[in-house]
């Protein structure tokens, strides 16, 4: 009996990897510049559009406890010039090009990307090398950018009802690790920062040996590398070593619980888990859990905290992959009228059941369906190959995770699943907060 | 020989690198190849027997499908229970006569489809095997919603408390109070509040569908990994029993044109920043003659790209926000324009004369060429980045159909771009930007903002709403009468409640009151005693819920947390607030007062007072300019987010013993209390032991 079910498994296991080796593999080519800087090539030539991304491994980490919020502010100056693009140009040339242009900043991660015309890559590689190279960056950019990143952050955390839980999660959960302040940081952080903060902070982390290179969609590989060679070859690669903060979070004993008062009209409740790292193994298991609590509203969160017992508007769980650990969040709205005490021993008696009872096979099986979906998904669109191939070598230093990634989960059994949730969703492994209205201080 | 050899290969390796350093001067932006052209995507379309029109766009790079079905048909007005429209919407998926919601859910997420239904409309996604089954529950939910009771109360549960929990988001509140404020009696004016949905029954849901989805109005899109003939055949097979039925038209006056700029003012207590919302209806169709000019004009003006105007000066000039953009929302009924960004509270004056300049220099200027052409250039790579997406080809069926557009209308899209010229884009931006009509609504702080905004206004007023766009009754500013002062105003106070003489009289007083919190009672009792004792408890259900006493000296506290002594700041305002008759010790006490003001509060003309404690705690009390009576109470919370205001009012003057008591207390700050006094006693002989 038992060796059947083994058999079984295998072959459903074995059945769905090959369709994706099949159907979806994202072919690639890499290599390494002299200057340290890695390039990935992948040809897509079904629609006249390029994308090239450049994603620097420098983030809120690597910043110094008195200037938090610096890496995202500096990645706003970066739009603001080079020694051959004006002020204010930077990103005209882009608009005036019919392409577009962002970027966005994590924890451990800055990401810019241009999507272009394909006749028009030669231009976003000649951008992204000018402020590789030699941004520019006056004191009038840097003034308005200060304003403007003050109003993001009042935009996005303070005026928002809840949206400060993030800041006040990771001050409680990380007592060691630069991951204690957020992405925004602190706006007199922001205020206070000089000239030589900007000059250190570039050539410390701005260098090719810190930088993976991206091209994807319709280019030829052999015209490509000669561009790349052409804008980046010259850009010489930095002496230093790169700082990567070396603390460790040490294992909590503890549970970790406070009250917030926000100026909102319900109350709520957040809890965070220490879990680990994005890319171990257990890192797939624990977030096959959250998906299991919260993917979809046949989860057992939406199932029962929200449809059977209705004591929440919504309930989620949602892991944070952060480099260096983890952070598995879960995080419940009340219905008017339940007491927060009643909607958390719900939660908490829904992850209990978990630590105590083995998932069934079809609720492990509807598990691996859902990833498959999202491993379709997010391989769909140029952009997001260009983003995953980008993330997955800056992380893991493997590319190729972006097609075998999919398979770490497919091997999540349900006693992992178990194992895990006994391991790190244990009531003193976590932070709890309560989110009351101001009025009730 | 050997050496030589490689002395000339060294001097070549020199040569070559130094040429290829040479090649690359990187002041000159590189030039871009030939252009390559951007095909539109093929689509397919063919009408059921019963209607029901099916469009079809082919793309097997992914192995996935997806559906997307809208029904058609014209707004109603939905009156006392504004909401119901959506919530059929919403509540298609929640139960059949063959599944409950569970068993949809389950097999949606077994499958890892995604599938939501809404608004006159359904779409879901799955991979290209799991197809049938996705189809049977697309159609089950479709042809056989059985709206269940306790789905329905589930929710208008969660509704409401969505709408509670967003009284405190700017954006939500502007967008919804300018969509009322603009579209006024036509049915897109209407916005659901707690009471309409709380109106709402399973019959209006039940009605809305059996009278509304019919397949002859409607359109199924099918995108993806699928060919025409096997989404004939599909189409068939799950939808072709649907059966088409008469649909009632109905038709509704435009909006009335705004005539001068209207300011609306919601207030948010001491919000950090002001939501600016400009917006006004527009007569605007897809296919339109204006519909190129005028989008391409609105992109000039607040498209997301950096070179637009209004983010580039309010952003990137004068770094007033994050982001501020405009829309031009066409509509086959009534289109709008709107102008939004959050900024600054200090800067929501000059913002708004930004939004209002920019505006105006649309009409007023001619717009150069450079700019122009930078903006066709933006659009159309747009919309040609967007081909990358089957939905695209998928929209421009749509609206091709819907809006009966000449079959090449898409194709000749890019053409069409190139060819509008910078009179055009003024004439229409004369047609379309205007902030003479605009209505400005701007979410908050009132003190802080309402002077500085009125000059927008053509009346010179600030109208004011709340959160659901109804009038709020504006303050009149009266002066105070010569020979008022506050001590004035306390001495008439004293009296009007019975006098120094009744009052000195008393040595305790114990009150009960009753509130009610989340649906649940709870009791509060409070005990009063010479000089300054106090003790409070709160209790729901006969268990004690919150204790303080303070006998003068020391302060505690008791809660869910344990017992917690009252220390500092807290326990200085204590003593004061814990003084029995404190009204007739102020002085004593080191309590300052100024007189600010007359307001007008619900109607009646207040003398304002500001009470700052020795601890420099602040309180706003609001007399009675006729009665004496002290009716409001407001106090500045400090917290380190920022400042708040806690606000009691007091109604139901009783008298006891010779004092006059307000019997009822309503509490309101972030959140709602009211409290109702059902006894009080004097002189009971405390007993110090309470405290």
């Amino acid at each position: 009996m038992k060796i059947r079910k083994i058999l079984l498994t295998l072959l459903l296991l074995a059945s769905t990897s090959v369709i994706f080796a099949q159907a979806n593999k994202i072919e690639f080519e890499e290599y390494d510049l002299d200057n340290g800087l890695h390039v990935i090539l992948h040809q897509d030539n079904s629609f006249p559009l390029v994308v090239v991304t450049i994603t620097y491994h420098v983030g809120s980490k690597n910043e110094k406890p008195e200037r938090t919020g610096f890496a995202h502010f500096f990645e706003h100056l970066m739009f603001e010039g080079s020694a051959n693009i004006p002020r204010g140009e930077y990103s005209k040339i882009v608009d005036k090009a019919g392409g577009t242009l962002n970027a966005n900043t994590t924890w451990d991660r800055t990401f810019f990307y241009e999507v272009l015309s394909s006749n028009q890559l030669e231009l976003g590689l000649w951008l992204e090398s000018e402020r590789m190279l030699q941004l520019n960056v006056d004191s009038i950019g840097v003034a308005t950018q200060k304003k403007v990143v003050t109003e993001e952050i009042k935009e996005r955390e303070d005026n928002q009802p809840y949206m400060s839980f993030q800041r006040e999660i990771v001050k409680r959960a990380f007592v060691e690790h630069p991951y204690q302040w957020t992405v925004l940081g602190k706006a007199d952080h922001i205020m206070a920062a000089t000239e030589s903060d900007y000059k250190t902070f570039y050539n410390d982390f701005y260098v090719p040996n810190n930088a993976v290179i991206t091209i994807v969609g319709d280019i030829d590989f052999k015209e490509a590398k000669k561009l790349i060679s052409k804008y980046y070859a010259d850009i010489p690669a930095s002496e230093k070593e790169i700082y990567r903060p070396k603390q460790i979070e040490p294992i909590k004993h503890k549970e970790v619980r406070d009250t917030i008062y926000d100026n909102i009209q319900l109350p709520a409740v957040f809890q965070a888990y220490h879990t680990p790292k994005s890319g171990t193994e257990d890192y797939y298991a624990v977030d096959m859990l959250a998906k299991l609590l919260s993917g979809g509203e046949s989860s057992r969160f939406y199932k029962v905290l929200v449809d059977e017992k209705q004591l929440a508007m919504q309930a989620m769980s949602f892991p944070f992959p952060y480099e260096d650990a983890g952070l598995a969040f879960a995080f419940a709205l009340p219905n008017m009228g339940v007491e927060l005490e009643d909607l958390e021993a719900a939660m908490d008696l829904e992850i209990e059941r978990v630590q105590n009872e083995l998932i069934s096979d079809t609720e492990l099986q509807k598990l691996k369906n859902q990833y498959e979906v999202n491993h379709v998904n997010a391989n769909a669109s140029l952009e997001s190959r260009a983003y995953n191939l980008a993330i997955n070598y800056t992380f893991h230093k493997d590319a190729n995770l972006i097609n075998t990634e999919i398979n770490k989960y497919l091997e999540v059994t349900k006693e992992d699943i178990m194992r895990v949730a006994k391991e790190y969703f244990r009531k003193d492994n976590r932070v709890v907060l309560y989110y009351l209205p101001k009025s009730q201080q | 020989m050997k050496n030589i050899k490689s002395i000339i290969l060294l001097i070549l390796i020199v040569v070559i690198s130094t040429s290829m350093q040479a090649q690359i001067d990187r002041s000159i932006q590189p030039k871009p190849g030939p252009a390559p052209e951007f095909k539109i995507g093929e689509y397919q379309t063919f009408t059921l027997k019963n209607g029901l029109k099916v469009i079809v766009v082919e793309n097997h790079k992914v192995p996935r499908i997806s559906y997307q079905l809208t029904v058609d048909v014209d707004p109603i007005l939905e009156k006392d229970a504004i909401g119901f429209v959506a919530m059929t919407g919403d509540l298609m998926r929640s139960g059949t006569s063959n599944k409950s919601k569970i068993e949809i859910d389950e097999a949606v997420d077994f499958i890892g489809a995604s599938f939501s239904t809404y608004q006159n409309g359904m779409y879901g996604l799955t991979l290209t095997k799991h197809k049938e089954e996705f189809l049977g529950l697309f159609a089950d939910v479709l042809l056989n919603p059985s709206f269940p009771t306790e789905e329905i109360e589930k929710n208008k549960k969660q509704t409401i408390s969505g709408l509670i929990s967003s009284k405190t988001n700017p954006e939500f509140i502007a967008k919804r109070v300018g969509q009322k404020l603009r579209n006024g009696n036509h049915p897109y004016g209407e916005i659901g509040t707690e009471e309409t949905i709380e109106n709402i029954t399973r019959e209006h849901l039940v009605n809305y569908y059996e009278s509304y989805y019919k397949p002859n109005t409607s359109y199924l899109v099918i995108v993806g990994d699928i060919k025409l003939k096997q989404a004939k055949k599909d189409a068939e097979k799950y939808f072709g029993t649907w059966e088409k039925g008469e649909v009632v038209k109905h038709e509704y006056q435009f909006p009335n044109k705004t005539v001068g700029t209207r300011v609306a003012l919601i207030h948010k207590e001491n919000a950090v920043q002001s939501y600016i919302y400009i917006s006004y209806p527009v007569n605007l169709k897809v296919g339109d003659k204006d519909a190129l000019p005028a989008a391409l004009a609105n992109d000039v003006l607040g498209s997301g790209v950096f070179s637009a105007r209004l983010i580039s000066n309010l952003r990137e000039d004068k770094g007033y926000t994050y982001g501020a953009y405009s829309d031009l929302t066409k509509d086959p009924l009534v289109g709008d324009f709107s102008a939004y960004a959050q900024v600054s509270t200090d800067v929501t004056d000059d913002a708004v004369n930004q939004f209002i300049i920019e505006m105006n220099r649309m009409k007023n200027e001619l717009v150069d060429d450079n700019t122009l052409d930078l903006f066709k250039t933006v659009r159309t790579g747009s919309v040609a980045r967007s081909l990358e997406k089957p939905q695209t080809i998928a929209r421009f069926a749509v609206n091709t159909m819907k809006y009966s557009l000449p079959a090449d209308y898409y194709q000749k899209y890019f053409e069409a771009i190139e060819a509008i010229s910078n009179t055009e884009i003024q004439s229409v931006s004369k047609k379309y930007i205007d902030p003479d009509q605009a209505i400005i609504v701007i979410v908050g702080d009132k003190e802080k903002i309402a002077e500085s905004i009125k000059k927008y206004s053509v009346s010179g007023k600030v109208e004011l709403y709340d959160m659901y766009g109804n009038p709020v009754k504006e303050d009149v500013k009266k002066s105070i009468p010569e020979g008022v002062t506050a001590e004035s105003v306390i001495e008439k106070y004293i009296s009007a409640i019975g006098g120094k003489e009744h009052l000195e009289k008393i040595q305790d007083v114990t009150m009960e009151a009753t509130t009610s919190m989340q649906g649940m009672e709870i009791k509060q009792k409070t005990y009063k005693k010479a000089p300054n004792k106090y003790a409070m408890i709160m209790s729901m259900n006969g268990n004690v819920m919150q204790q303080q006493a303070f006998n003068g000296e020391r302060g505690i506290m008791k809660g869910f947390g344990g017992e917690k002594e009252i220390l500092g700041d807290d326990l200085e305002n204590l003593k004061v607030d814990a003084t029995l008759n404190a009204e007739l010790k102020f002085a004593e006490l080191g309590v300052k007062l100024t007189l600010e003001s007359v307001e007008t509060i619900e109607g009646k003309d207040t003398y304002k007072v500001k009470v700052v404690n020795p601890t420099g705690e602040l309180t706003y009390n609001f007399y009675d300019v006729e009665s004496g009576l002290l009716i409001l109470s407001k106090e500045i919370i400090v917290a380190p987010q920022g400042e708040f205001t806690q606000m009691q009012s007091f109604t139901d003057y009783k008298e006891v013993e010779g004092v006059l008591y307000p019997y009822t207390i309503t509490i309101s700050g972030v959140q709602n209390l009211v409290l109702k006094v059902d006894s009080i006693s004097i002189n009971t002989d405390l007993s110090d032991d309470l405290f």
